[in-house]
């Protein structure tokens, strides 16, 4: 995948949310949309986990911290867009080899969730399909011993750099509401993460990889207007 | 001196009732009608037994439960009334029998229902109900104290009650040990059980009754009214001349020469009833009656007058139940019994006009199977003009209702709805027959010589002939009787009814008479103006549906979410929540009256977030002083219901005036009914297996898991109060059960339509 310079990425997203966003105005001109008791717009904060962090490799928070902001657009149909901030570590040790990876990152998406046939947007069970850019950090040390006579050698590598990929996903979820003002969702995903190479992929990319493929989160959330 | 008032109170009568207006509850509502079900049925579960067995406590239970919201459906129906004149005659009687026992007669309330059944019950809570079919058919107040005394007795002795119980144990019975077959009717044995509760009822409502000073043939009066309860209360010819006039007269064949005799079922045999055979019940009655004195008895203790004019008011109301449910045979010969002492009541004519006008409009929309009533099940002089309308062609239907109302405009026309009345079914008459009009003539029938066509031949067969039965020894002691029915009919006991075998008739050629119907009027310009504005309406109709032939499935109705009502101001009535058990078995009856006080602060609470108002009318949720509520509900039910029936067609309803007035009243165009169903469904291992098998779905399984799974449907109907016409429908199905936000959610939206412009 050729390299995108800052401005194409910040670009590409604009024309996203832009995309988005035209389906509001569509959206205005065709059914009625109630929403729930009139408010169409929520605020959510969902927690993530992989069944890749719960691995005991991984060391730190497993949880990663998403805020998405939701509209419903028609009936059924509702966008949103999310920020997300992610940061895990990969320790394995051996006798003879120490491996660190290190990956820390954000990523905006986009998201529309469809509510089951019968339901009104936002309550109940819905699918979601999302699109991610994920950017940030990552930084990969080995110190490996390699046994030569007389004397053994430590031979250490170390790697740094930053990072950007495209990742999509499925989800299926329910959400509810209660009070008429808490928002309540919990749901599953799988996914994938574009470029990271099909055979293989090392350091940090297992981990990204690994953890978009499945995930689980639960969140909670707020009715705005 | 006598003879003076007698014809002054005949002729006040006359006035009184020229004038009818349908009866209405007055005052202060009962607190039956007031008291939620759920309250009831905590204070009677005082009374149960603690000593009994823990089965017949339960069964009690289950009784008080079914019983009192049964009852309370019933009070809330819009078919029982309270302080209205009727009921308080009833309870005027009731002080007499019991004048010397007050502490029952606080035990006991009396409603009339307004039915034509002829027919009373008495329920454990002390409530009894009398139908007014029932006193529409008596011929003396001795009759109807008699008719009390063995309803209050059901009461005394608690009959409800046993029979449910007695019911539960013959059922278990049927379920186990001897009766384990399922095709075992244990339906004798219940019917046994109700025979012997109805004597012991008989046997005491009679020592009830002799201590009143009541006339004593009053009881085998009462048993000839219940004989002949299936008639009409009046038993006079009905000649096809009723309806002709110089200009439209019909055919000599649309007489019918020979009515069904009416008949007494003399079979005794009472296997299959509930209640013991009249014969039986005579003999039992003139047993005890044999030995008591008839002295100082009368059959009127309170008024004669009172009696006559309460029965009239009866017959009178009744007309508007015909009216209500399609039986329009029965208004039409009802409506011309009571004309026979009062020809030129105003609103008799309007209730003969209203019910050709629904002969028209069933018959019109092809829906004339749901009201027929075939001419040979009928016994008595009704049968003629059930003959009559069953001969008219549809032309001549439309022609007759048309003329009818017309012929009467003067009167008619006073009120606004016979206009509108005429101008439907001018529509009507020109929808259907309009290519015709060209055939109408001006001027009157000719003169034609019937013998001059081929008449109708019946060939004379000797089945037809009524036979001979061989004397034997049962109809030898057997002796025909003639008895009378007041002075109105005869009838014959003893054999079987004649069999009818079917009449080949030969085509006549005859003119069509109905062609010179508007003879008259035709020439009239309003007339014609009408029919050209018909003309129009009918061809904009026939470019409508043209147009809606042409779209599509998906487009010809509006979906939901698609409304935009405009309305500020809406009237509700009885917002309807109903839970059910699991997999919708059965009603959770106080679980839904609970749900149903929560519904309609919901239904409030989002009506004010969108600044809608509403006017809430609910059958539930009354006080005492709402009587004005009460009356109003009932109206609008009623033309609720025809609405619904109706479907499709147009037809104005037998109170439509009333419903402009009630809608002018609270300022509003449109009523809306609202609700929701709801029950649990059992989850089942395959729905378990399933989900486990669908990866993508594990935590919608995991949800199911510990989350009720369930059904529930909110829907909505919104009708114009003017026309009747639905301005909106919806139906929601939704997989949940009846969660909060799913309710809230949904209400908000059928507002929010109902609101939007």
């Amino acid at each position: 995948m050729c390299k995108m310079t800052s401005i194409q990425k910040i670009y590409i997203s604009l024309v996203l949310i832009l995309i988005g966003f035209t389906n509001l105005v569509y959206a205005q001109k065709s059914s009625i949309v109630s929403g729930y008791l009139g408010k169409r717009a929520m605020i959510e904060y969902n927690s993530y986990l992989s069944p890749i962090t719960l691995d005991s490799r991984i060391k730190g928070n497993p949880f990663t911290h998403n805020i998405n902001f939701h509209y419903i657009l028609k009936r059924r149909l509702q966008a949103g867009l999310s920020y997300e901030n992610y940061s895990f570590r990969d320790e394995g040790a051996n006798r003879f080899r120490d491996e660190n990876h290190s990956l820390n990152g954000n990523s905006i998406g986009l998201n529309l969730d469809w509510y089951r046939k019968g339901l009104l947007a936002p309550v109940g069970l819905y699918f979601r399909f999302g699109i991610k850019y994920l950017f940030g950090n990552y930084s990969e040390f080995t110190e490996e011993v390699i046994f030569t006579f007389p004397v053994s050698t430590v031979v250490t590598e170390s790697n740094e750099g930053k990072y950007n990929h495209f990742a999509y996903g499925f989800e299926y979820g329910i959400r509810r509401i209660f009070y008429d003002k808490v928002v309540f969702n919990v749901g599953g995903s799988v996914g994938d993460v574009v470029g990271l190479g099909i055979v293989s992929p090392e350091g940090y990319k297992t981990i990204l990889g690994g953890y978009y493929s499945i995930r689980f989160h639960v969140g909670v959330g707020v009715l705005l207007f | 001196m006598r003879l003076f008032s007698t014809i002054t109170l005949l002729f006040l009568f006359q006035i009184a009732i020229a004038q009818y207006q349908p009866l209405q509850s007055s005052g202060e509502i009962p607190e039956n009608f007031t008291t939620a079900s759920y309250e009831k049925y905590k204070l009677e579960l005082e009374n149960i037994d603690r000593k009994a067995k823990r089965r017949t406590r339960k069964n009690q239970k289950e009784f008080i439960l079914e019983s009192n919201f049964g009852i309370d459906d019933l009070l809330r129906s819009g078919l029982v009334m309270f302080n209205d004149p009727v009921t308080n005659y009833i309870n005027d009687i009731v002080d007499v029998l019991l004048q010397d026992d007050p502490a029952l007669k606080k035990e006991l309330q009396f409603y009339v229902i307004r039915t034509p059944s002829v027919n009373a019950f008495a329920t454990n809570q002390g409530i009894i109900f009398i139908n007014m079919g029932l006193i529409a058919h008596l011929e003396n107040e001795a009759q109807l104290a008699f008719i009390l005394s063995h309803e209050i007795s059901h009461f005394t002795e608690k009959h409800a009650l046993e029979f449910f119980l007695e019911k539960k144990t013959l059922d278990r019975q049927n379920n186990k040990g001897l009766f384990k077959n399922k095709n075992f009717d244990n339906s004798l044995a219940k019917n046994n059980f109700s025979k012997e509760q109805e004597s012991e009822a008989d046997e005491l409502g009679l020592n009830l009754f002799l201590k009143s000073n009541y006339d004593l043939d009053a009881v085998n009066g009462a048993f000839d009214v219940l004989q002949f309860s299936y008639l009409p209360f009046g038993n006079i010819p009905f000649d096809k001349s009723y309806f002709e006039d110089e200009y439209l007269i019909f055919k000599e064949d649309y007489q019918l020469d020979s009515i069904n005799a009416i008949s007494l079922d003399a079979n005794d045999d009472d296997s299959e009833s509930t209640h013991p055979s009249l014969p039986k019940r005579r003999i039992a009655a003139n047993e005890v009656l044999k030995d008591q004195s008839t002295s100082n008895r009368q059959k009127f203790i309170l008024s004669e007058n009172r009696f006559k004019d309460i029965r009239q008011k009866s017959r009178y109301e009744l007309l508007e139940y015909y009216l209500k449910n399609y039986a329009f045979y029965e208004a039409i010969y009802n409506a011309i019994l009571l004309q026979k002492e009062a020809p030129n009541d105003l609103y008799l004519k309007k209730i003969i006009a209203r019910s050709l006008y629904g002969l028209t409009t069933f018959s019109n929309a092809d829906r004339f199977s749901e009201i027929f009533i075939d001419e040979k099940e009928v016994e008595g002089e009704m049968g003629s003009l059930v003959y009559f309308i069953n001969k008219l062609e549809r032309i001549e239907l439309n022609a007759l209702s048309l003329r009818y109302i017309y012929n009467n405009k003067d009167d008619f026309f006073t009120d606004p709805i016979y206009k509108d009345l005429v101008k439907d079914i001018f529509q009507k008459f020109i929808d259907d027959h309009g290519g015709k009009l060209y055939k109408f003539k001006e001027g009157k029938a000719p003169e034609i010589d019937e013998s001059s066509l081929v008449k109708i031949e019946k060939p004379v067969d000797e089945a037809s002939v009524k036979k001979e039965i061989e004397p034997t020894k049962e109809t030898e002691t057997k002796e025909k009787e003639k008895q009378k029915k007041g002075d109105k009919i005869t009838i014959e006991i003893g054999d079987e009814k004649e069999k009818e075998e079917e009449v080949k008739e030969k085509k006549v050629i005859n003119p069509r008479y109905v062609y010179h119907g508007f003879g008259d009027f035709l020439a009239d310009k309003d007339v014609q103006e009408l029919f050209q504005e018909c003309e129009k309406i009918k061809q904009k109709k026939k470019k409508r549906n043209e147009d809606r032939l042409k779209l599509s499935a998906k487009d010809k109705y509006i979906k939901n979410g698609n409304f935009t009502l405009g309305e500020k101001k809406v009237l509700v009535i009885n917002p309807f929540y109903l839970k059910m058990s699991k997999n919708f078995k059965e009603p959770l009856l106080i679980k839904t009256e609970k749900a149903q006080e929560k519904f309609t602060d919901k239904l409030l609470k989002n009506a004010d977030r969108l600044g809608l108002e509403l006017v809430i009318l609910d059958v539930n949720n009354l006080r005492k002083e709402d009587v004005e509520t009460f009356n109003d509900l009932i109206e609008i039910q009623e033309w609720f219901g025809h609405q619904m029936e109706l479907e499709d067609e147009e037809m104005i309803a037998h109170n439509q005036e009333r419903i402009n007035a009630i809608a002018e009243k609270y300022d509003v165009d449109a009523v809306l009914w609202t609700g929701v169903i709801t029950g649990k469904v059992k989850k089942t291992i395959m729905d378990l297996y399933v989900k486990l098998l669908m990866l993508v779905t594990v935590y919608d399984w995991g949800y199911n898991l510990f989350v009720p799974k369930g059904e529930s449907i909110i829907f909505s109907l919104v009708l114009d109060m003017k026309s009747g016409k639905p301005r909106m429908s919806t139906f929601d199905p939704v997989k949940y059960i009846d969660n909060n936000d799913i309710v809230n959610q949904r209400i908000y939206d059928i507002l929010n339509q109902i609101k939007r412009e």
